[in-house]
C-alpha cells in the first residue's frame, strides 16, 4: 500500500475514533448530569405533591380524621381536582385495599410485572427508571402514613426529554465526527499529495541518473526535507558526473599514452629493423660497416630497454598507495650526492648542497628515485664542469610546515612555453640532445607521479641559457 | 648501360634512421646525402640535382607537408616517411604531390622496392631501356625477354625469367623467400613455398648457376655478384 494511502486511512480512523470517543464521553457526561438533575427535580416534585396532599387534607373538616369514607372521598377528590401535575400518581391505601390514581397514571409498575406488593410496606423509599411505551419514567415509591392510615405513594415522573436529548446529541456527535474525520483526512491527503509531488520529480531525475544522464538538475522550492533531498540528489548527480568525466579523462589520457608509447617505439625500431635486415642480407659487407651497423642496433636496442624500464616504473606507480614511513631527508640527499654521484662523473659536475634537518613521510626508495631523476636532468642540461645545487628550505604556509627540496642547474634552461609540456610523457624539448644523453622523455612524468603519491607539489623556474630550478614541496612531519 | 648512379636526398632528423637509410641506399647502389632539416633540404634541392627525396614528415618545428608542396615545385620525386598509420595523413601527402610513402618501421628491402618503383614510374630508371645485361656467360635481352647461355637460347618459363631478373638486379644481396614470392607471384599468393625452391633448382640447372645462386641457410637465396664469380 502506498505511503499516502496509509497516512490517509490511518488519520481517518484515528481522528474519527478519537472524536467519537471524546464526543460520546461528553454526551454521556452531559446525560448523567441531566439525569441527576431531573431526579432531584422529580424528588422535589414528589415531596411537594405529598406536602400539598397533606395540606389539602388538613384544610378539610376534622371528621375525616376519624371517618374512613370521608378520608377516601377526599383522597379521590384531591387526585381528580386539586392535583396539578403531569406525572402519574398512584396512592395505595393498604388498610382499605383500594388504589386511587390520577388520569396520568399509566400503571407502569404493574404492566412491567414488577411486584407491586414488594414495594408496599417497604421501609425505604424507592426510585427506579423504567421504560414504558417508548418513554422513560422515574418511578418513586414511598410508604408513609397519612392521618394514621398507611399509604403507598407512587409517582411516575416523565424524563423522556433527557433521553431524547441524549439520543439527539449522540447522533450529532456521530455526524460531526464522521464529517470532521473525513474532512480532516481529505485536508491531510491534499497536503500530503502536494508535499509529495516533488517526489515525482525526484523519481524521474534519479531514473535519469540511473540511465546515465547526469546533467539535469532538480529544483524544489521551499525549505523542507524534500528540497534538501533534491539538493543532495543534485550534488550526488554532479559528483557522479565529475567522477565519470574524470574516469573518461583518465581513460583518454591512458589511450593517448599508449599511442604515444607505440609511436615512440617506432623510431628505435626503424633503425634496428633496417640495420639488422642489411646485416643479414648483404653478402659482402666490409668489416667496418658491419661494426658500424651492429653498433647502431645495439644503441637503439639499449634505448628501448631504458624506455621499457621507465615505463614499468610508471605503471608500478599508477594507482599505488605508498606506505608512509618517516624519511630523514638530509641523509637521503647526502647519500645521493655522495654515493650515487658516480653515475655522473663523466661530466665532472660540482655538487653543492644546502641541507637542513627535516623529516617527511613517504617511501624512501621513491623519493630517492625522484631526486636522482631530477639531478640526472640537471646534469644532462649542464655543461662539463658546471655546478648543480641541491637545497632544502623550510617554509610556513597557512600555518602548516613545508619542506621544499630544490635542484638547480646552470645549464641550457627551458623555454617558457615548453615548461608546462615537459611533464607530459615522452615530451622532449630538444630531441637530439635527449637522444645523445639517452633520455626517453619519461623522467619528469615519473617524478610527477612520485610527487603526487606523496601529496607534494612541483614548481619549475627556468630561463633559457641561464639554467633551471625544480622545486618539490612536501609537508613536514614533526616527530 | 653504365648509367650514372641515382642521387637521393635523405631528409631525416633521427641520426640512426638517417644512417640506416644511407646504408640501405648503398646496398641498392644509390648515391645519397643526409640533411636534418627542411629549410636546408629546400636549399640543397635548388643547388643540386636529386632524383629522389626521402622526406620524414615529422621533423621538429616544421610541417612536413608544407615542404612536400615546396619540393613539388622543383619537379623531384618525393617519398615521404611517416610513423602514423592514419589513412588521412597518407592521403594528404599523396594529394599534395608526393609519389609514394613508407611507414615506420620498415626494412631495407621494402624501402629499396619503393624507391625503385617510383623511379621507374618517373621514367628515369634506366634499367627499362632496351638494354642487354650480361652475367658471366649469360646474356639477357630484356626488350625481348630472351636469355642466352653461351649464345644458345635457354627456355625459361615467365616466372623463372622474372625470378632470375630479380636476382640479377640484386646481386650479392640475400633475398628472403617471402620477398621473392611477393615480388614475382604477388602478395596474395597462397601456394607452397616449395614453388620457390623448385624455381631455384630449375634456374640452377638451366643456367648452370649451381655455384653462383647459393642458398644462405635460414635466410634465403643469393646470386653472387659477377665480380665474385
Amino acid at each position: 500500500m502506498k505511503i499516502w494511502q496509509k497516512i490517509f486511512i490511518t488519520t481517518l480512523i484515528i481522528v474519527t475514533c478519537v472524536m467519537i470517543i471524546l464526543g460520546c464521553t461528553l454526551v454521556n457526561q452531559q446525560f448523567q448530569d441531566d439525569l441527576l438533575h431531573r431526579m432531584e427535580q422529580g424528588k422535589i416534585e414528589n415531596n411537594s405533591i405529598w406536602q400539598d396532599l397533606e395540606k389539602f387534607m388538613a384544610e378539610q373538616k376534622s371528621d375525616i380524621l376519624l371517618d374512613d369514607e370521608d378520608f377516601l372521598f377526599h383522597i379521590e377528590r384531591y387526585l381528580d381536582e386539586e392535583l396539578a401535575t403531569k406525572s402519574g400518581i398512584l396512592l395505595v391505601l393498604n388498610d382499605f385495599q383500594k388504589d386511587y390514581s390520577n388520569h396520568y397514571y399509566r400503571g407502569i409498575l404493574e404492566n412491567l410485572n414488577e411486584k407491586l406488593d414488594n414495594r408496599k410496606g417497604a421501609e425505604d423509599d424507592f426510585c427506579e427508571i423504567l421504560k414504558f411505551d417508548d418513554r422513560y419514567y422515574v418511578i418513586f415509591v414511598s410508604n408513609s402514613k397519612l392521618y394514621s392510615r398507611s399509604l403507598c405513594y407512587i409517582m411516575e415522573y416523565d424524563i423522556t426529554d433527557i433521553y431524547e436529548k441524549y439520543h439527539r446529541q449522540m447522533m450529532n456527535v456521530q455526524i460531526y465526527c464522521a464529517v470532521l474525520g473525513i474532512s480532516s483526512a481529505v485536508c491531510l491527503l491534499v497536503i500530503i499529495k502536494s508535499s509529495l509531488r516533488p517526489i515525482r520529480k525526484l523519481q524521474d531525475n534519479i531514473h535519469n541518473i540511473a540511465e546515465g544522464n547526469y546533467g539535469k538538475k532538480i529544483v524544489v522550492k521551499g525549505n523542507n526535507e524534500l528540497s534538501i533531498l533534491a539538493e543532495d540528489v543534485n550534488r550526488m548527480s554532479n559528483q557522479i558526473k565529475k567522477n565519470m568525466d574524470e574516469k573518461e579523462r583518465m581513460l583518454e589520457s591512458r589511450r593517448l599514452f599508449i599511442g604515444d608509447m607505440a609511436h615512440e617505439m617506432k623510431t628505435p625500431l626503424t633503425s634496428i629493423l633496417g640495420f639488422s635486415d642489411i646485416l643479414s642480407i648483404r653478402r659482402n659487407l666490409p668489416e667496418e660497416k658491419r661494426w658500424e651497423y651492429s653498433e647502431y642496433i645495439y644503441k637503439e636496442a639499449d634505448r628501448l630497454k631504458k624506455m621499457s624500464g621507465k615505463l614499468m616504473e610508471l605503471i608500478q606507480y599508477d594507482g599505488k598507495n605508498i606506505e608512509k614511513k618517516p624519511i630523514k631527508l638530509q641523509e637521503l640527499l647526502q647519500e645521493v650526492i655522495e654515493k650515487e654521484a658516480y653515475i655522473w662523473k663523466n661530466k665532472d659536475i660540482n655538487f653543492k648542497s644546502h641541507l637542513c634537518d627535516a623529516i617527511i613521510e613517504g617511501d624512501a626508495d621513491l623519493i630517492k628515485s625522484l631526486i636522482i631523476n631530477l639531478v640526472d636532468n640537471a646534469v644532462k642540461a649542464s655543461s662539463v664542469g658546471s655546478d648543480v645545487e641541491i637545497s632544502m628550505k623550510r617554509i610556513l604556509e597557512n600555518e602548516k610546515h613545508f619542506i621544499v627540496v630544490s635542484v638547480k642547474d646552470n645549464g641550457i634552461g627551458i623555454p617558457e612555453q615548453e615548461i608546462e609540456k615537459i611533464l607530459e610523457p615522452f615530451y622532449r624539448v630538444d630531441k637530439s640532445r635527449s637522444k645523445k644523453e639517452g633520455g626517453a622523455g619519461l623522467g619528469l612524468t615519473l617524478c610527477m607521479e612520485i610527487i603526487k603519491l606523496h601529496n607534494g607539489k612541483l614548481t619549475i623556474e627556468s630561463e633559457v641559457g641561464k639554467g633551471s630550478t625544480f622545486f618539490c614541496r612536501f609537508q613536514e612531519v614533526c616527530l | 648501360m653504365q648509367n650514372r648512379k641515382k642521387n637521393i636526398l635523405i631528409v631525416e632528423d633521427d641520426d640512426s634512421i638517417a644512417h640506416m637509410i644511407e646504408a640501405a641506399l648503398i646496398m641498392g647502389n644509390y648515391e645519397s646525402s643526409i640533411c636534418d632539416n627542411g629549410v636546408l633540404a629546400l636549399e640543397l634541392i635548388q643547388k643540386q640535382t636529386y632524383d629522389l627525396v626521402l622526406l620524414d614528415v615529422m621533423l621538429p618545428g616544421m610541417d612536413g607537408f608544407t615542404i612536400i608542396e615546396k619540393i613539388e615545385n622543383r619537379d623531384v620525386a618525393v617519398i615521404f616517411i611517416t610513423a602514423k598509420q592514419e589513412v588521412s595523413d597518407r592521403v594528404r601527402g599523396l594529394k599534395l604531390g608526393a609519389d609514394d610513402y613508407i611507414v615506420k618501421p620498415f626494412d631495407a628491402m621494402e624501402l629499396l622496392a619503393r624507391i625503385e618503383a617510383v623511379l621507374r614510374r618517373c621514367g628515369t630508371n634506366s634499367e627499362t631501356e632496351e638494354g642487354k645485361v650480361q652475367y658471366g656467360s649469360i646474356m639477357i635481352d630484356e626488350s625481348r625477354h630472351e636469355v642466352r647461355l653461351e649464345n644458345k637460347i635457354v627456355a625459361l618459363t615467365p616466372k623463372e625469367y622474372e625470378v632470375f631478373l630479380y636476382f640479377l638486379h640484386n646481386q650479392n644481396i640475400v633475398i628472403r623467400k617471402e620477398r621473392l614470392i611477393a615480388k614475382v607471384w604477388g602478395y596474395d599468393y597462397e601456394g607452397e613455398s616449395r614453388t620457390v625452391d623448385t624455381h631455384i633448382q630449375n634456374l640452377r640447372k638451366k643456367l648452370q648457376l649451381k655455384d653462383a645462386l647459393v642458398t644462405i641457410p635460414k635466410i634465403g637465396y643469393c646470386l653472387k655478384g659477377e665480380l665474385d664469380l
